[in-house]
């Protein structure tokens, strides 16, 4: 099992470095996190260590920088998934008023840095958020203008870190809930064991606001500072601590918007999360909640509210997580399928099982109505039948921008997309521009769009920086982000381009990775009889839900006796299944009006930069020769 | 919304259905396709086509933007001009610049990768040694 991780693993890496050859790596990496250390010279200099090191270089460079760009390659920070900048609202706020805080047993941190005054009172470049995007318009400023300086303004207190580990590696990590709460520290283990930061850089790479202040060039961050207007014409920002203690103001010549967006809260499980039960994932403070909330050994449910990309990947981490205390994760949604927004319907239905043979238990077309605290549990009232039990709700349920800002700073947003509006080149506003999920962009080939992924808060903060700096003519926002997705140890897929299941989709698969299946269940318990052929039908599940809650009391949700838990839960995971076509292997396209708005790659590794062409091209007379291309009778 | 599946190998156009499934043979997806797409844009390394060093490629790391990065581009400019024999041996004060910098700064310039890094570093060389020298025989 462990090595077939690591092939899988190791597969996905190598997509990442084949898309950076062949489809661009200058455009299509991330910002580099950790920089290799070029050799710890010793302070007495024989510069023969850096004169080894720029050989090197250029040796590099001159056989077209392959080596070297393979030795010094970021880590594949194109994941995705769970991108965003700093939310702003602390987990357990009412996302509605601001003037709600949090309830929460830590104190907030103090800002850095600590007071107002300290702060520099102008900035060349300021950059709204410290999330990925905003990280990456720094590097790219830095890059074209190596005498800039730079002030990011984050409303976390972290350093800028990646965030796809939170819903991916993170959750395999020991002790997280105390290790999560220091970010300086938090190393996680790659897909090749070796362990990495999740910081982009560490402290020492970035310039004290002091020394911002005296206008010296270089990058800092001001952290547990929020901007809460930007004055376009005057070149103004106004800022407040997180604790709305402190104000100040913040001249620029140029600025990014890159402030992310915040996870979407329920109101109905509102008195969940003031009771630190219900959590969203979305920052690294509420990885190490979530984590310290699980630790409790008297959960026994967790229910995962969602069924969209954060959710099934958190709900499969989590089931991964917690398997071994028998504690039962159950991925709660409105939808018929897991995905069934991104998926069409036979994958989404792949998908579910797939889910439910990692032992996620699926509550299909539920909507959860109500919930209270009692004895200790939640009981959560649904638009089915009976009321569900569980101890720890976590809410994947979609983001939303903060519009406090785009108002106070009378920003145009998109009524529908959300975000906010900038042209093909990211401006929103002379001087003023806007990356990452909080953009609502104008794509040339695809319209008008906003992506809420790691790999386009890299390009596209990128991409600004770029603009803003201006050392060339502005460019235009036309590198497609990918993002990526595993559900388990044996299928991943990624995609490019509009993922969009209400689009007319065309998939291709070759025959011998088409197989029916029924559901095994995790632990190997006897699975349920194959039921519905898609498990689709909503009465059927949930009655069986019903059915095995009440004949078991302990199934899903009922208060805990002193049944045989495990087995129950082993049970309980299964009702739902059934059985159905597994897709091992394939490529789906997206179509409107006949052109290709997206590709998408089910357990198909390498095939990235073929899929950029296809998207870039668009228009096809027959789609089973553009199959072709992708060699899915090869099993990389 | 519904499905359909086939297992066809020709002539997946438009349709009504709105998802479509082919399943099609390794021998029909084997054989060659129709389609060719242009060639992939030429990706940008450490140094552009002009010969100018490219500071936003992701190969550089921090190097280029963190607090050493004027040093480091400074030497690393020198070096990558250098017409000097052997190239870069009249850039021995910029590096020395770069170094004292860096040593300033062993959180970011130090410690972690070093083994690994000098090891690849050493590999490079080698290779380098054993080729025509990058530069400096044309000069």
């Amino acid at each position: 099992m462990i090595s077939y991780k690591h092939t899988r693993k190791l597969r996905k890496y190598r997509t990442t470095v084949l898309t950076h050859d062949v489809g661009g790596p200058a455009t299509s990496a991330p910002p580099p996190p950790a920089p290799p250390p070029p050799a710890a010279a010793p302070p007495p200099p024989p510069p023969r260590r850096s004169y080894a090191i720029l050989t090197a270089l250029t040796f590099a460079a001159s056989v077209g920088g392959v080596y070297l760009y393979r030795r010094m390659k970021p880590e594949p920070l194109e994941e995705t998934v769970t991108v965003s900048v700093p939310g702003s609202v602390t987990v357990c706020v009412s996302t509605e008023t601001r003037g709600e805080r949090a309830v929460t047993d830590e104190a907030a941190p103090e800002p850095v840095p600590a007071l107002a005054e300290q702060l520099p009172a102008h900035a060349q470049y300021l950059v709204v958020g410290g999330g990925t995007a905003a990280f990456a318009a720094m590097r790219a400023i830095r890059s074209a203008r190596p005498d800039a300086q730079v002030l990011l303004v984050s409303a976390e207190h972290a350093l800028p870190y990646m965030r796809p580990p939170l819903s991916k590696e993170l959750w395999r990590e020991e002790e997280l809930a105390a290790r999560a709460a220091h970010p300086d520290s938090l190393t996680f283990a790659q897909w090749n064991g070796r362990r990495r930061s999740v910081l982009y850089e560490p402290g020492a790479f970035y310039t004290s606001a002091e020394r911002l202040r005296e206008a010296g060039a270089g990058a800092g961050v001001a952290r547990g500072w929020r901007v809460t207007r930007v004055d376009a014409e005057r070149r103004r920002a106004d800022l407040e601590d997180a604790a709305g203690g402190q104000r100040a103001s913040v001249t620029f010549d140029k600025c990014l918007l890159a402030p992310g967006v915040r996870a979407r809260r329920l109101p109905q499980l509102r008195a969940a999360a003031a009771a630190g039960r219900s959590f969203a994932v979305r920052e690294l403070r509420d990885v190490a909640r979530l984590a310290r909330a699980l630790d409790d050994p008297r959960v026994r449910t967790v229910a995962v509210v969602g069924g969209g990309l954060l959710a099934t990947e958190l709900a499969a981490a989590l089931a991964d997580r917690l398997r071994s205390r028998g504690v039962r994760v159950a991925l709660l949604y409105r939808e018929r399928r897991p995905l069934e927004h991104v998926l069409p319907p036979y994958l989404a239905a792949d998908a579910g099982r797939r889910l439910q043979e990692l032992g996620v238990a699926l509550l299909p077309d539920t909507e959860l109505t109500g919930c209270r605290l009692e004895h200790g549990a939640l009981r959560l009232a649904t638009s089915g039948p009976g009321e569900l039990r569980a101890d720890v709700l976590v809410e994947c349920v979609g983001s939303e921008l903060d519009e406090g800002l785009a108002r106070a700073s009378r920003l145009e947003t998109h009524p529908a997309l959300g975000g906010l509006l900038v042209n093909a080149e990211l401006q929103a506003r002379d001087g003023v521009w806007a990356a990452g999920d909080a953009a609502c962009f104008y794509d040339e080939l695809l319209g008008r769009r906003r992506v809420e992924h790691h790999d386009h808060a890299v390009l596209s903060g990128r991409l600004a920086g770029e603009n803003m700096a201006a050392a060339a003519p502005a460019r235009a926002y036309r590198h497609q982000s990918m993002f990526w997705s595993d559900l388990g140890t044996r299928l991943g897929y990624e995609a490019i381009g509009i993922i969009d299941s209400s689009l007319q989709t065309v998939g291709v698969f070759c025959e011998d990775a088409v197989s029916d299946v029924k559901v095994e269940v995790a632990a190997g318990a006897t699975a349920k009889t194959p039921a519905a052929a898609e498990a689709e039908s909503t009465a059927e599940s949930q009655e069986m839900i019903e059915v095995e809650g009440s004949a078991r009391p302990e199934a899903a949700w009922t208060e805990s006796t002193a049944e045989p838990q495990d087995k129950l839960e082993v049970e309980g995971s299964a009702v739902a299944a059934g059985s159905g076509e597994r897709y091992e292997r394939g490529v789906v396209f997206y179509l409107r009006e006949r052109r290709v708005v997206g590709v998408l790659l089910w357990n198909l590794f390498n095939r990235m930069h073929v899929a950029r062409q296809v998207l870039s091209q668009g228009e096809f007379e027959d789609l089973f020769e553009v199959a072709k291309l992708f060699s899915l009778h090869e099993e990389d | 919304m519904s499905s359909q599946a086939e297992l066809t190998g020709a002539g997946v156009g438009g349709s009504e259905a709105q998802h479509r499934v082919v399943v099609a043979s390794r021998e029909q997806l084997s054989s060659p396709s129709k389609v060719s797409l242009p060639p992939p844009e030429p990706a940008p390394g450490l140094v552009l086509p002009d010969g100018s060093i490219n500071w936003g490629c992701p190969c550089l790391g921090g190097m280029a933007t963190g607090p050493c990065g004027l040093q480091f581009r400074d030497a690393f400019s020198c070096f990558h001009y250098s017409e000097a024999e052997p190239k870069g041996s009249d850039c021995y004060e910029k590096f020395s610049v770069m170094q004292d910098c860096m040593a300033q700064y062993p959180e970011l310039y130090g410690k972690d990768d070093e083994d690994e890094l000098a090891a690849a570093v050493d590999e490079s060389v080698a290779a380098s040694a054993s080729e025509p020298a990058p530069a400096p025989t044309k000069q």
